[in-house]
């Protein structure tokens, strides 16, 4: 983390402030639950591959922590191109998946991922439950994991995926099964693609959940006129980027109402006055995914952003902005 | 990536840094060169490479967009990287408009570049604005004198074949509807020349960009002769760095070999965009 730290007075965690007097640096760090971040700034899963890109062009090591890409208990192939298609403010994808499978991330992802010294909250899909519980035996041993995240709400695969979210007790069975082979914190990545977001966030909770992940894609289609083809190999796709953030602070608006774990916001993110939003709302820690395609360093100025308003605000942690939402009118 | 000294020898590592639009203007109707001013510490790139260029109006989201690099040199105070590209979709419409001095964000340099192979004579093929990689790859292959390259340049029609001013080697120019040079697609001159002696196997290598299905008809042209044949691809890309899977291309698996699932598709930022073209499996490819 040599050098990532701002300059000024970054060593006492004291700075200055205009007017030359002493005032100490605000507090990032945030807990979720059992989980302790070195500040609320996660990269979402699917969108930062397995972190092993250059750290200088992606500024991974300011990071609050790295979701990694879904990983399954096979290889996936992943769905046929064409994978992605620009929307207005966004993107849609249906990558399906596509993953090395648990036993070569374990050996030719994980360790490189784990000596960076950013908390790793590792994604799990499958198509059953007995999919996921496997997948997290093999690795909930292994060094360097922070939690895990369940992801029950893909919408571009066949099989699981986002259906898990549509049925509550489905959702919840694959937690409460997966809680039982492991002691490491599960977070559940949950669909906007439901009637009540509330109620799943509830059953998960109900079935030892330690926070949920608000929220995936939002199912959408774009089709090319000429050919009368969608514009993915798939059809529908999963709808991501800034089109979607007023609906997804919604939905965690939603989540913080009707849970007490710790919510993770995630939708559309780009700037620190985004996340901003989600910490107002109630999210305890945010994700930035479709803004680090555009941005490779989108979730590094993020978390300097925070900061910078944090000082600005006169405010001492970021603790005290999470949940402090008017919701008087 | 280290056949041949100084060209594929090393590849720079890639750093996002601001650019400078220098210039910008047509070159044939709807395909325009865009001349970028970088700081003196990016690249060099290598020939086939690209960059991932933010387009105008950066206020509006958008993803950036992958573009072969056509030219570097240095300069004095800075880098000077050229690209060629095609006013097709709201993003490049928007690069059309970028004036001089507008400054966009840009990483690169990107991705494999062409492996030339110094032992087999040079035959470039560059389909519309796909003639941009290859011609850089001719003016490192001339200059670097490893046999006398030549470089066939197809469009359309006449008004769409890119001008070449200085030409590094020899050009032939074809036209799908022969109002310039050849009368017919570029591998319709490939086959004309081989059947004129012209394209001697195990003696030549072909490397070409271009539209997918040009590409596409070039791998099976060549497939079963002794041309080793390199293309430079093009897909919709996310990110360019390997992070979102978007940009699947799908390979050919080695008879009887067991392979994972995960290997059906390669990531062509990170495989290519450069690849053999036999290893990959074109009934897979969307144009």
């Amino acid at each position: 983390m040599n050098g990532d730290a701002p300059a000024n007075g970054a060593d006492a965690g004291i700075s200055r402030s205009m007017s030359g007097e002493a005032v100490p640096r605000p507090v990032l760090k945030v807990s979720l639950g059992p989980v302790s971040l070195p500040n609320p700034v996660l990269t979402a899963s699917g969108t930062f591959g397995y972190g092993d890109e250059e750290p200088e062009l992606t500024g991974m090591l300011g990071l609050g922590g790295i979701v990694t890409k879904t990983v399954t208990l096979e290889p996936r192939a992943g769905n046929a191109p064409p994978r992605i298609w620009e929307t207005p403010a966004g993107m849609l994808n249906s990558i399906g998946l596509q993953n090395v499978g648990v036993d070569r991330f374990l050996t030719e992802k994980l360790p490189a991922l784990a000596s960076l010294g950013v908390p790793v909250i590792v994604s799990v899909g499958g198509r059953r439950a007995e999919e996921y519980v496997e997948t997290v035996r093999r690795l909930q041993g292994a060094p360097g994991i922070t939690a895990f995240e369940i992801n029950v709400s893909c919408p571009n695969v066949k099989e699981g995926g986002l259906e898990f979210c549509q049925v509550p007790s489905a959702a919840a069975g694959v937690v409460e099964a997966v809680r039982k082979v492991t002691r490491l914190p599960l977070w559940a990545k949950l669909s906007p693609n439901v009637t009540s977001l509330g109620t799943v966030a509830r059953a998960v909770a109900e079935a030892g959940a330690d926070g949920v992940t608000v929220a995936n894609t939002f199912v959408g289609l774009c089709i090319d006129i000429r050919t009368r083809r969608s514009r993915l190999s798939a059809g529908s796709g999963g709808l991501s980027g800034p089109a979607i953030r007023p609906l997804a602070l919604a939905r965690v608006r939603d989540a913080v109402r009707a849970v007490t774990i710790p919510v993770v916001g995630c939708g559309g993110i780009t700037t620190a006055e985004d996340a901003l939003e989600f910490l107002i709302v109630g999210a305890r820690a945010v994700q930035i995914g479709t803004a680090s395609f555009r941005d490779p360093r989108a979730a590094r100025g993020v978390v300097e952003g925070i900061e910078a308003f944090l000082r600005a605000e006169g405010l001492t942690s970021v603790e005290a902005l999470i949940g402090t939402y008017r919701e008087e009118v | 990536m280290t056949r041949v000294g100084g060209l594929a020898a090393s590849v720079a590592p890639p750093r996002t840094v601001i650019a400078r639009v220098e210039s910008n203007r047509p070159l044939v109707p709807g395909i325009f060169e865009a001349v970028l001013a970088l700081p003196s510490e990016w690249g060099p790139a290598r020939p086939g490479q690209f960059v991932q260029l933010e387009c105008p109006p950066p206020e509006l989201f958008g993803l950036r967009r992958p573009f072969s690099i056509a030219g570097c040199r240095a300069v004095v105070g800075g880098v000077e990287v050229r690209i060629v590209y095609g006013a097709v979709g709201m993003r490049t419409h928007g690069l059309a408009q970028a004036l001089p001095g507008v400054a966009l964000r840009l990483t690169g340099p990107l991705g494999r570049p062409f492996d030339a192979m110094p032992e087999r004579r040079a035959v470039l093929l560059g389909g519309g604005r796909g003639l941009a990689p290859v011609l850089m790859l001719a003016e490192h292959l001339g200059r670097n004198a490893h046999g006398a390259a030549i470089l066939l340049h197809g469009a359309r029609t006449a008004s769409q074949l890119i001008p070449i001013p200085d030409p590094p080697c020899e050009v032939r120019p074809a036209t799908d509807d022969g109002s310039a040079g050849f009368h017919g697609t570029l591998v319709d001159l490939l086959q004309s020349m081989s059947d004129a002696g012209e394209l001697l196997e195990g003696r030549d290598a072909l490397y070409a960009c271009g539209p997918n299905r040009m590409l596409a008809a070039l791998a099976a042209w060549s497939a079963e002769r002794d041309l080793p044949c390199q293309v430079s691809l093009e897909t919709h890309f996310g990110c360019g760095l390997g992070m979102c899977a978007g940009c699947a291309v799908p390979v050919k698996t080695t008879a009887g070999a067991e392979v994972s699932a995960f290997e059906r598709f390669v990531f062509l930022c990170r495989e290519g965009p450069v690849m053999d073209a036999q290893r990959i499996d074109w009934a897979g490819v969307h144009e």
